[in-house]
């Protein structure tokens, strides 16, 4: 009869190459011990002969690139000498690869995460399996999950919560982060690792971060409408197919304005008709890029002043005076006969044709998820049953991937995160801003108010706005908006 | 109803006599063809209007009097119209002694009798029209000299033989004779023009003749001066033979005090310049040919005088009479500045009433 | 040594302090021109108001016309030809001070043609000021001082095709090429035919003023419904009863402090979506009021163009009403943007300005009810107080009888072109002082390009030629015949090209 044991630690063994796994259960403990060299996946811009070539110039041997499944791969015994290595590519080639520790590159090779079930036909022949069991014994063995779940639900539920990001992430449970962003940033390093993505690009590309407010006082009848459900699924290849790696691609360059490929960040280069004329951007980005950047800064203060404006007027503009802006905005324009269209463009486009690793992990998370939905539901027919560890579990596991992939957008934009990328975060944002500012025309077309949104959330006046998150989802043909509450006096934030 | 009928009365006779008029001189046109009895022109010769090129002259003067207490004021202004025509058109017109002339005041002797003031003030004016002619002939040298009124003093200016004012008198007539003198010396011809005469010299020498000739009676000529007759008789653009100024000098008031050379010459004629006014009598001293010097006096005259339908008067005449004029008002200037200066006691004492 | 013109002679009326008739010996007098004369008070100058020529030739009618030809042939009747000049003394002055004419010259004084110099002075002209054309009759320019004839505001009256456009085509150019050390105004123009929408055109044939103008389409003009005043809202829904406009400007109230805590500015949509929320009858009828709002297609968010873009110092900015049809739009928008700009320049957020508005009497008409004439009370405040602000108004019209009186008594200075309608010359004489009868028949008689300037900006009436102006003329002018070119050979074209195409 096979038993069932949980991976509940790791510990590399560097002078020995080795991984030590440690699997219990409530009753016994199995350690196995893996052969193992700590490695990374070389860029694949870089050729590895003259990669070797350069680490010898600088006296480093005591390493190996090796080809794994189209890929070449930096192995050493030494994770110090592969931390070196990471450390001498970044300054010779401007691309710094992600070392990861040991443990959790093993666990990204494996595929295996902490809290694992596996079963153990014999102490050789084990195996890792999808059903998960009650490992509540681990996180609390002092008394049974369940009384502890009554005495001190909070804890409780924290040390779950810590135990699925601990499998979510890779990481032991002592080093799961305290911030959703560092959890994210983990996610990322995983991701990139897998895909051989690099960090930290050296750019001197402006990046202009909008702090957002929220309007002061309360309001009522407030409907809170949720966006960040959507963005994991709208960056993914159904919609946007985020990714460095195939963003500007050169098998789909658009030719034409209305191309859907275009990111709504392309930078469209238009001609003004009038003098001295102000337009309101969809881009808060771009309105203080243009804002830091351009003359005429007292008079967009005065008219944010004069006519309380969320942001800065864009203007003002020139006559036959030429300007890049957003997609989006340039058609704007075009339509209302305020500019017309010029030639020298920055255009911005995904690739239709290959997705993005980002997108693929993305698609796997929400699949995963999904599936824990799908197990979830099956258990909710008897409401009487008492909420168990796999349940809390579950259930956790769900709100974690739904949370991470949330905070994924948000820690790409972020300029403090590794895997920070101007062109990705602008690509991002734009997203993020076009969809909610055509939510915004959509909803005062359908003569619902916006009072405020951010890059999470809609403010909209009234009760009715399932409707029509309904009929924006449909008109634009993009995941439906959630209502994340209704309230009948609220602040909007 | 006196006034109405005394309006009645008198049209009726007016119209009357008119007609009578009107009758009496259709009956003598056949005369106007026939031998004047001057025996060297028809009755009427027809006036023919020639070119005129050259200077002539108008004189006339205007005046004023007032009465003061024991004496009399009298403004007077004397202006002299010299023209240029050139081929009948006038092109220059001068002034003597000036265009715009202060009038002058003059007191006459004090002391006079009612007829002595009026000839007094006739003589004044008279002593300055001739004077000026005078000095516009021997400056300007006009071919024509125009002279308003009788080219000789009236028989009204005359005074009494012991007046007072007998001085002035012969002083004009010496003037007068001057004038003639100046003018023939410097090849000019004096004219002079009466309108609304009332001699009757013509009716005479018509007399005359129809007592060979009857066809009319003279009862029928009575009632009628000179002017009236030929208001009928000529027509315009025609002229009476020439006659002398009288049939007997001897018995001239004055003529008779002219030296002969003038008393002799002076002829006159009348002539119709205008449809609808009456025949002017024009006065000149002839100095031999005397038709020959009607025909061109009454050419120049005519030309001059056929300007307006019902009004037959030299053109200089008028214009030396515009300069010339005077009202009521220029007088009180003078007169009120001596009152001023003098008191009341100048006044004439019906002028002091205090009531109106 | 200076040319006599004439002497003063005695009349029944004169020569008195109000009146001076003089012969005219030598040289010409005009109607309109200025003469002066010196005596014990000091340096008299007058205007010839009137002139007349006699003759005592031709005194009877009947005369002349029987004589006819013949009477310059046979009279010197130009001999007797006599100019009597009939002259209004204006003022009297001295080294030190101008003051009024209260002594009488003396009958045979010498009268001269004014010098420049004391023309220049006696009519506080300005080297600086605005050149508007040459004083008549005299070699002096029309410059009045910029405060003097804007300051406590200026009417341009005059009739259809006199040459009003033309003249405050002039005056703009000399508003718009003052340097910043003479002072340079804003200058805002609601141009209800275009016309001075040439000014923003670059022109390489005349003067180019398009870098100091700027053109708005009044089609293209937003404003903010949170920034109207409450009052023009109220007098425009005049359909609303009391209580529907009491809740939706409960609602509007409610939108602004919204706005002002950061929700930012809202518009006619966002006003609907608070409607939806009322008892449905008062919700009908709000939104048909929104409905006709909207139809004038006028709301937005912001104002577009925001008064600080309009009022720039030494710019032009011409608001062409040319393009719309709807008369309330018009009156909206002149409304509005003159509240703004005076409440603004109250504050002094925008430099001192001039408003200029063309066909004055739509906007400020004498008798209308308030919901056709929306800018009437906006504009007679400013009228009343802007000069305390320097804020002026410039109104243009040709028909001063539908002038509101009060307003046109508040426009010290009037620049009059020719009008011959008998209504207009006694609503002018009535509310201006300086225009008496003679003034009157003078202005009736005036041509194209004359214009007669009276008030504060100069100390007497004064007749002058309108100058030439530099900047390119407006392209509506055009004539009906080469209109009617125009229309045939489109036409024609027009017909070629369906031709071509079948």
């Amino acid at each position: 009869m096979p038993t069932h044991k949980y991976l509940v630690k790791l510990k590399y063994l560097c002078e020995k190459n080795e991984i030590y796994a440690y699997f219990r259960n409530t009753r016994e403990q199995t350690v196995k011990r893996f052969s193992f060299y700590p490695y990374f996946i070389l860029q694949k811009d870089l050729d590895a002969k003259k990669v070797q070539e350069l680490l010898f110039d600088f006296k480093i041997k005591n390493f190996s690139i090796e080809q794994n499944n189209g890929r070449n791969k930096i192995v050493s015994s030494s994770f110090d000498t592969l931390k070196k290595i990471s450390k001498v590519l970044a300054k010779t080639t401007n691309k710094k690869h992600l070392v990861l520790a040991p443990e959790r590159t093993f666990l990204l090779e494996k595929n295996w995460s902490y809290f694992d079930t596996f079963s153990f036909e014999s102490s050789d022949a084990f195996e890792k399996i999808s059903r998960r069991k009650d490992f509540g014994f681990h996180l609390i063995p002092e008394i049974a999950f369940e009384e502890a779940l009554c005495l001190n639900e909070k804890q409780t539920s924290f040390l779950v919560e810590q135990s699925v990001f601990s499998t979510l992430l890779r990481v032991p449970l002592a080093k799961v982060p305290k911030t959703i962003q560092e959890k994210t940033e983990i996610l990322l390093e995983n991701i990139f690792f897998v895909n051989g993505g690099i960090i930290s690009w050296k750019n001197d590309e402006a990046f202009y971060s909008y702090n957002e407010f929220a309007p002061f006082g309360e309001y009522d009848s407030i409907s809170k409408i949720d966006f960040a459900v959507i963005w994991p699924q709208l960056f993914s290849k159904n919609f946007f197919n985020i990714g460095q790696e195939t963003m500007n691609c050169s098998c789909c360059k658009p030719v034409k304005l209305d191309d859907t490929n275009l990111l709504p960040s392309s930078r469209i280069e238009v001609t003004f008709n009038e003098d001295d004329s102000f337009f309101e951007s969809s881009s808060n980005t771009f309105t203080l890029e243009f804002h830091k950047n351009n003359s005429g800064k007292e008079f967009r203060k005065q008219k944010r002043r004069e006519f309380c404006l969320r942001n800065y007027p864009i203007g003002p503009t020139k006559k036959d005076f030429s300007a890049k802006v957003p997609l989006d905005d340039a058609k704007q324009l075009l339509d209302n006969n305020i500019a017309i269209l010029g030639k020298k463009h920055l255009p911005q486009w995904f690739c239709l044709k290959k997705e993005s690793f980002l997108s693929k992990e993305i698609r796997l998370v929400n699949e995963k998820s999904f599936e824990e939905k799908k197990q979830t539901l099956k258990k909710e027919d008897n409401l009487f049953e008492k909420l168990s560890f796999a349940d809390l579990f579950s259930s956790t596991l769900i709100n974690s991937m739904n949370s991470l992939l949330q905070e994924l957008p948000f820690q790409l934009t972020n300029p403090l995160s590794s895997f920070f990328e101007p062109k990705l975060a602008k690509a991002i944002i734009s997203i993020q801003e076009s969809t909610l500012a055509k939510f915004t025309k959509f909803s005062e077309k359908k003569g619902y108010r916006v009072l405020h949104v951010n890059r999470k959330n809609a403010f909209v006046k009234g009760f009715s706005s399932l409707t029509l998150t309904k009929s924006f989802s449909e008109e634009l043909a993009i995941p439906q908006p959630q209502i994340a509450s209704f309230s009948k006096q609220t602040k909007l934030i | 109803m006196y006034l109405d009928d005394f309006i009645e009365n008198a049209s009726q006779t007016i119209n009357a006599t008119h007609s009578l008029h009107e009758k009496t001189t259709q009956r003598l046109l056949p005369l106007k063809q026939q031998l004047s009895p001057n025996g060297i022109e028809n009755f009427t010769e027809t006036i023919v209007p020639k070119e005129f090129s050259g200077k002539l002259a108008g004189v006339d003067s205007g005046f004023v009097s007032k009465k003061l207490s024991f004496m009399d004021l009298v403004l007077v202004r004397t202006v002299g119209a010299i023209f240029s025509f050139n081929s009948s058109t006038l092109e220059k017109a001068e002034y003597y002694p000036s265009a715009v002339l202060l009038p002058e005041p003059v007191l006459l002797k004090n002391g006079l009798e009612k007829d002595e003031e009026q000839q007094s003030i006739s003589l004044v004016r008279l002593e300055r029209e001739v004077q000026t002619s005078i000095n516009i002939i021997e400056k300007y040298y006009p071919k024509y000299l125009f002279i308003d009124g009788s080219i000789l003093p009236q028989y009204q200016d005359k005074p009494r033989k012991e007046s007072v004012i007998n001085d002035e008198y012969n002083s004009v007539l010496d003037l007068f004779q001057k004038l003639y003198e100046v003018a023939e010396k410097n090849s000019c011809t004096l004219i002079s023009c009466i309108e609304d005469s009332r001699g009757n010299r013509f009716k005479q020498m018509l007399s005359l003749y129809l007592e060979t000739k009857p066809i009319v009676t003279e009862q029928a000529l009575n009632g009628a001066n000179d002017s009236a007759l030929l208001d009928y008789f000529l027509l315009k653009g025609e002229r009476t033979f020439c006659f002398s100024y009288t049939g007997n000098i001897g018995m001239h008031p004055i003529l008779k005090d002219y030296k002969e050379k003038w008393s002799k010459n002076i002829r006159v004629f009348y002539l119709k310049a205008s449809d609808f006014d009456k025949p002017l009598r024009v006065e000149f001293i002839s100095k031999g040919d005397t038709k020959k010097e009607a025909d061109e006096i009454s050419s120049i005259v005519y030309s001059l005088s056929s300007i307006h339908k019902e009004y037959s008067y030299p053109s200089i005449l008028i214009e030396a009479d515009l300069r010339a004029r005077l009202n009521e008002q220029d007088i009180s200037i003078v007169y009120d500045k001596l009152v001023d200066k003098l008191g009341p006691k100048v006044r004439m004492r019906r002028n002091a009433r205090p009531f109106k | 040594m200076k040319e006599v013109l004439g002497t003063v002679v005695s009349t029944i009326e004169g020569p008195s302090p109000s009146r001076i008739d003089f012969v005219v010996n030598s040289g010409k007098a005009h109607k309109g021109m200025f003469v002066e004369l010196v005596y014990s008070e000091g340096t008299m100058i007058a205007m010839v108001d009137e002139l007349i020529k006699t003759n005592r030739y031709f005194e009877r009618p009947d005369s002349v016309k029987t004589i006819g030809e013949e009477l310059e042939k046979n009279f010197p009747a130009a001999d007797w030809e006599f100019l009597i000049a009939k002259a209004k003394p204006l003022g009297v002055f001295t080294d030190k001070l101008i003051q009024r004419s209260t002594f009488p010259p003396s009958p045979g004084a010498k009268v001269y043609v004014a010098d420049n110099e004391h023309i220049k002075k006696f009519l506080k002209l300005d080297e600086d000021g605005m050149n508007l054309g040459q004083i008549q009759f005299h070699d002096v320019l029309m410059k009045p001082n910029l405060s003097k004839l804007l300051q406590k505001h200026l009417a341009i009256l005059a009739m259809s095709g006199a040459g009003k456009s033309y003249c405050v085509s002039v005056l703009l150019e000399e508003l718009l090429s003052r340097t910043d050390e003479q002072g340079q105004i804003a200058v805002i123009a609601f141009d209800t035919h275009g016309e001075y929408t040439c000014f923003g055109e670059p022109t390489k044939t005349h003067t180019d003023f398009s870098s100091k103008t700027r053109v708005i389409d009044a089609r293209n003009i937003k404003l903010s419904l949170a920034k109207i005043p409450r009052y023009l809202l109220d007098k425009f829904l005049s359909n609303l009863t009391p209580v529907q406009k009491r809740e939706l400007f409960r609602i509007i109230s409610k939108l602004s402090q919204e706005m002002k805590s950061g929700v930012g500015p809202f518009n006619i949509n966002s006003i609907r979506a608070e409607v939806k929320e009322l008892e449905p009858k008062l919700a009908t009828a709000l939104n048909f009021a929104l409905d006709d709002l909207e139809r004038l297609n006028l709301f937005g968010k912001i104002d577009d163009p925001s008064i600080l873009e309009i009022a720039k110092p030494g710019q032009l900015t011409v608001i062409d009403l040319n393009g719309l049809i709807s008369q309330k739009k018009k009156q909206l928008i002149v409304a509005y943007f003159s509240e703004k700009l005076f409440s603004a320049r109250r504050q002094m957020r925008v430099p001192p300005f001039a408003l200029l508005i063309e066909e004055a009497h739509n906007f400020i008409p004498e008798s209308t009810a308030a919901e056709h004439a929306l800018a009437k009370s906006t504009l007679r405040t400013i009228a009343r107080e802007g000069r305390k602000f320097c804020a002026s108004l410039i109104l243009i019209s040709q028909r001063p009888k539908r002038l509101d009186v009060t307003t046109l008594a508040n426009c010290n200075t009037n620049i009059i072109l020719r009008i011959t309608n008998p209504n207009d010359l006694d609503h002018i004489k009535q509310s201006s002082e300086g225009v008496d009868s003679n003034s009157s028949s003078m202005i009736s008689s005036l041509r194209v390009g004359e214009a007669m300037i009276m008030g504060e900006a100069v100390s007497a009436p004064t007749f002058f030629k309108v100058r030439e102006r530099t900047s390119a003329p407006s392209k509506h002018e055009t004539t009906l015949e080469e209109s009617a070119k125009k229309f045939a050979s489109d036409k024609e074209k027009q017909d070629d090209e369906i031709d071509a195409f079948l």
